[in-house]
């Protein structure tokens, strides 16, 4: 411990602090890279002409697979918004898939009885299909965002299993077995019942759906949310609320995905609780990290990337979910950044 | 003229199970002055600071800013209250830039509901005002460069740009000097000088040449308690004070 | 009150079983800070394995004890090859990793015995009932009770008593102490993980004769057993005995007067559908309540 000085000398003036302040007067702040916003341009216009592209090379049969690419897509750009820039890893999102499912379901089945409760209008069903995903992810995002952690994913999981079991008791609406739709919904007078167009009504929702995650990102909020996932207590002690921008976060990307919930619902025209088992949860991560956490693009390829694996794997194998698991096991172990990473090199800040 | 904003903390309070790390502590911090916490390692100065700017709750005792209450106040709404904190051990955002970790700070207190809609990076009033408050730290590194090239002094130099960010009335500072070379002691130390004015600044330090040539009042905690407390001088002759630290010497 | 006792004794079955899965599960988290996905796939492969003995032999008891070990082993396995990976990893990675694991198991299992359901058998000398209060009632099911019992106990035993378990309980708290003190750590860890894996076989075991033997049967237990955990606290048996009885019995008791209480406001039809739907719901409202009012859990350490 030091002595007790004595007197001290008076301070001394700090004349040349004025001339500093001068020549930082318009230094940028940031480093603008074009990167990001490249990959993002390349990797919508791919999946914009990817059905010509099959078609081309006669793959036509691989449309459906490619319209599930886009929903699942859209599903997992929602959930890299919470995982990847929220640090919020969600392993129970696929409930959300069926919130919007089941909404747009339910509907075309009270339609078809005719109870006057139901429309297969689009322009209805599908924001509806997103309310009510804001809605359940409000609730449950604010139960699970008392904990953080693993202790947070364990929560997300059993919500996760909590609305399999609810939508599997949903007797009225197909239960355990499921119900197949008699139709799509329709955009006003349009029929979505072409395949082609239904593809890219879902490419357009993607679209916007990328652009506005990208906007969310670079916004104060998405500011937040990125420092809250750095050091929390940092940030609140510069005086942020981050449970707020949490939350926030965590209802909007609830509410894309259960809109891709009800998109997926018509793709396939069979509503069963089988979209939202907790396995789902775990494809979309999955999606998640094969196209790099962190870059708001990535949910998209990493959408693709599956989907065409697990095609290329059926074809060798019925046996494919087992090296399925082993890949994630393997990929997991050695690689870290994902296929978006790679693209976007050290741009991952923006 | 109206009294300076000011700090109180009266009867503070805190216990880990049986160690009673804190016993009725009284403080005071007030616009224009620099209020010094001393006192050996382990005396409960870090604890103290904690249970001011409510990143611990206190088992008994009041924190008022002027005449509210803020004891209940949790520690993101004490900062927006104008009570705001430095950490001994810096810790930037990595994912940002130095400019852009000032902006974030600045960001966080911005009373806008949610934010989404504006791009945080390009708000020039925002920005200006980032360059302004690195420029006034002294802060010289490339705003734009990655926080993780600063030195060590650099990023304390941050850390007291991020929390002036948050405009506030009262800084608790926990020992800034902490692992700076002489230079820039004698520049932080001239930096506080500059804050005081409008400012109050509570300083926990264990350099004590500039304790003594900063401080405007002095409180020397021992055991979680205040030993003496008042002006430098009357510390500097106080006969309890001096064996407490010829105690650690030996 | 027959039918309150019979249901609580069911209740009490079904949340030792949980229990012999979840004290496992807390035990691993506990101690090595890992979220594993794959321990309810041990649960399966316990009864997989189980099964197959079971038929070969015709032996109840050859059953279990092959069960237990083939869980064992798969447990050694998966912690010597992928989990001793995982453990300074961040969390997303656990959790990827972990659902590799319960991919590669759950179609493990049907390539090496195929599709078709399996089952395990109860032993004859477990079989009928006994008289209790007037009530007549399971052996079998009095036996799973008195099994888990047995467990509380030797866990208990084994943490509180004997050297390993003070490891395993510094463990918790000061892991790097640990290999200071010259214990060999990563020996220790993956014992830890075969005595988890062990329970959640024996469970499995036990289980079998009330459940169908197929791929994916361990899964809803290890997110139930994730439930333990967040309602008792982790690291804590007593935590989990008490959070894993507790859900037991208001699963048990939810299945069986939840219909009856909604039949009383609706039709019968859908007085079933819906008191079965508000039933398996209400563990998961047992977690939201100890949310809502404890985040730490029961007996945990405040956390988030």
């Amino acid at each position: 411990m030091a002595e007790l000085p004595e007197q001290s000398e008076a301070d001394q003036p700090q004349a040349e602090q004025n001339q500093v302040e001068q020549s930082h007067a318009s230094a940028p702040l940031s480093v603008a890279s074009r990167r990001p916003m490249v990959v993002t341009v390349l990797v919508l216009a791919v999946v914009g002409v990817a059905p010509v592209l099959a078609g081309a090379l006669g793959f036509d049969y691989l449309l459906g697979t490619l319209t599930r690419a886009v929903i699942l897509g859209m599903a997992a750009v929602a959930l890299d918004y919470v995982v990847g820039y929220g640090g919020l890893v969600s392993l129970g999102h696929a409930l959300f898939l069926g919130t919007g499912a089941y909404t747009a379901g339910i509907l075309v089945l009270q339609h078809d009885a005719g109870t006057g409760l139901g429309t297969d209008q689009a322009l209805l069903a599908w924001p509806l299909a997103m309310l009510v995903g804001a809605g359940f992810g409000w609730v449950l995002g604010a139960l699970a965002l008392r904990t953080r952690g693993v202790y947070f994913i364990m929560v997300t999981l059993a919500f996760n299993q909590m609305m399999f079991f609810l939508f599997n008791s949903l007797a009225a609406y197909g239960g355990d077995d499921g119900v197949r739709l008699s139709t799509r919904d329709r955009l006003g007078p349009l029929s979505l019942d072409d395949d082609s167009v239904f593809y890219y009504v879902c490419f357009l929702l993607l679209v916007v759906v990328v652009v506005v995650f990208n906007r969310l990102v670079r916004s104060p909020s998405g500011w937040l949310l990125r420092g809250a996932r750095d050091n929390e207590l940092r940030l609140r002690s510069v005086g942020a609320n981050t449970r707020r921008h949490q939350l926030a976060a965590f209802v909007l990307s609830a509410s894309v995905a259960s809109l891709a919930g009800a998109l997926a619902v018509n793709e396939s025209q069979f509503l069963s609780p089988a979209i939202s088992h907790w396995t789902e949860s775990g494809e979309l991560l999955v999606m998640v990290i094969i196209g790099g956490v962190g870059s708001v693009v990535g949910g998209v390829l990493g959408a693709f990337g599956l989907l065409v694996l697990e095609e290329l794997a059926i074809e060798f194998t019925d046996d494919w979910q087992f090296f399925v698991g082993l890949g994630l096991i393997v990929i997991v172990l050695l690689a870290r950044r994902g296929l978006a990473g790679l693209l976007l090199g050290g741009h991952r800040n923006v | 003229m109206s009294d300076p904003t000011t700090l109180h903390a009266r009867g503070l309070d805190k216990h880990y199970g049986n160690l009673h790390v804190t016993r009725d502590l009284d403080l005071q911090v007030q616009v224009g002055q620099v209020h010094a916490l001393i006192g050996p390692n382990g005396a409960g100065k870090t604890t103290a600071l904690g249970q001011l700017c409510g990143e611990l709750a206190s088992d008994a005792g009041t924190v008022h800013l002027d005449a509210e209450d803020i004891t209940t106040v949790d520690l993101a709404g004490r900062v927006r209250r104008g009570v705001a904190r430095s950490w001994q051990i810096s810790a930037p955002f990595p994912g940002f830039t130095v400019g852009e970790n000032v902006v974030l700070a600045a960001l966080a207190t911005a009373h806008r509901g949610f934010g989404f809609r504006g791009r945080a990076r390009r708000d020039p009033g925002r920005n200006d005002r980032a360059r302004h408050l690195l420029g006034e730290v002294g802060l010289h590194a490339d705003p734009a460069r990655p926080v993780s090239e600063l030195d060590h002094g650099g990023r304390r130099l941050l850390e007291l740009a991020m929390v002036l960010a948050t405009d506030p009335v009262v800084l608790l500072l926990d020992e800034p000097m902490a692992g700076l070379t002489p230079g820039e002691v004698e520049h932080v130390a001239t930096l506080l000088v500059r804050l005081r004015a409008d400012h109050g600044i509570l300083l926990v330090e264990h350099d004590m040449d500039v304790v003594f040539r900063l401080a405007d009042d002095i409180t020397v905690l021992a055991d979680g308690a205040v030993l003496a407390s008042g002006a430098p001088e009357a510390i500097r002759r106080d006969e309890r004070v001096r064996s407490l630290y010829l105690q650690e010497d030996d | 009150m027959e039918l309150f006792l019979e249901q609580t004794l069911n209740g009490l079955q079904s949340g030792f079983t949980l229990l012999m899965i979840s004290s496992g599960l807390t035990l691993i988290f506990g101690m090595m800070g890992i979220l594993n996905l794959a321990h309810g796939s041990l649960f399966m492969v316990g009864a997989f394995v189980a099964a197959d003995i079971g038929a070969r032999t015709g032996s109840f008891t050859a059953a279990l004890l092959a069960g237990v070990a083939g869980a064992a082993l798969a447990g050694v396995l998966m912690e010597t090859v992928v989990v001793r990976f995982l453990y300074d990893r961040d969390h997303l990675d656990q959790v990827l990793a972990t659902l590799g694991l319960v991919l590669m198991a759950n179609q493990g299992v049907q390539m090496v015995w195929g599709i078709a359901p399996r089952t395990v058998t109860r032993p004859p000398w477990l079989e009928g009932s006994v008289s209790l209060f007037g009530l007549d009632y399971p052996i079998y099911r009095l036996a799973i009770i008195a099994a888990g019992v047995a467990t509380v106990v030797v866990l208990w035993w084994l943490i509180h008593r004997t050297k390993v378990g003070m490891w395993i309980r510094a463990g918790n708290t000061h892991r790097d102490l640990l290999g200071a003190l010259g214990v060999n750590v990563s020996l220790l860890y993956t014992g830890v993980f075969a005595l988890g894996a062990a329970l959640a076989g024996f469970a499995g075991v036990v289980a079998s004769p009330y459940l169908t033997v197929e791929a994916g049967m361990g899964d809803n237990f290890l997110i139930l057993s994730f439930v333990v955990i967040v309602i008792g606290g982790i690291g804590s048996i007593r935590g989990a005995v008490y959070a894993s009885l507790l859900l037991g019995l208001v699963d048990t008791w939810g299945q069986t007067y939840l219909p009856t209480v909604v039949g009383r406001l609706t039709d019968p039809s859908t007085a079933a559908a819906i008191g079965s739907s508000l039933a398996s719901a209400s563990i998961y409202l047992a977690m939201v309540v100890v949310l809502l009012m404890r985040p730490q859990g029961l007996y945990g350490a405040p956390r988030g």
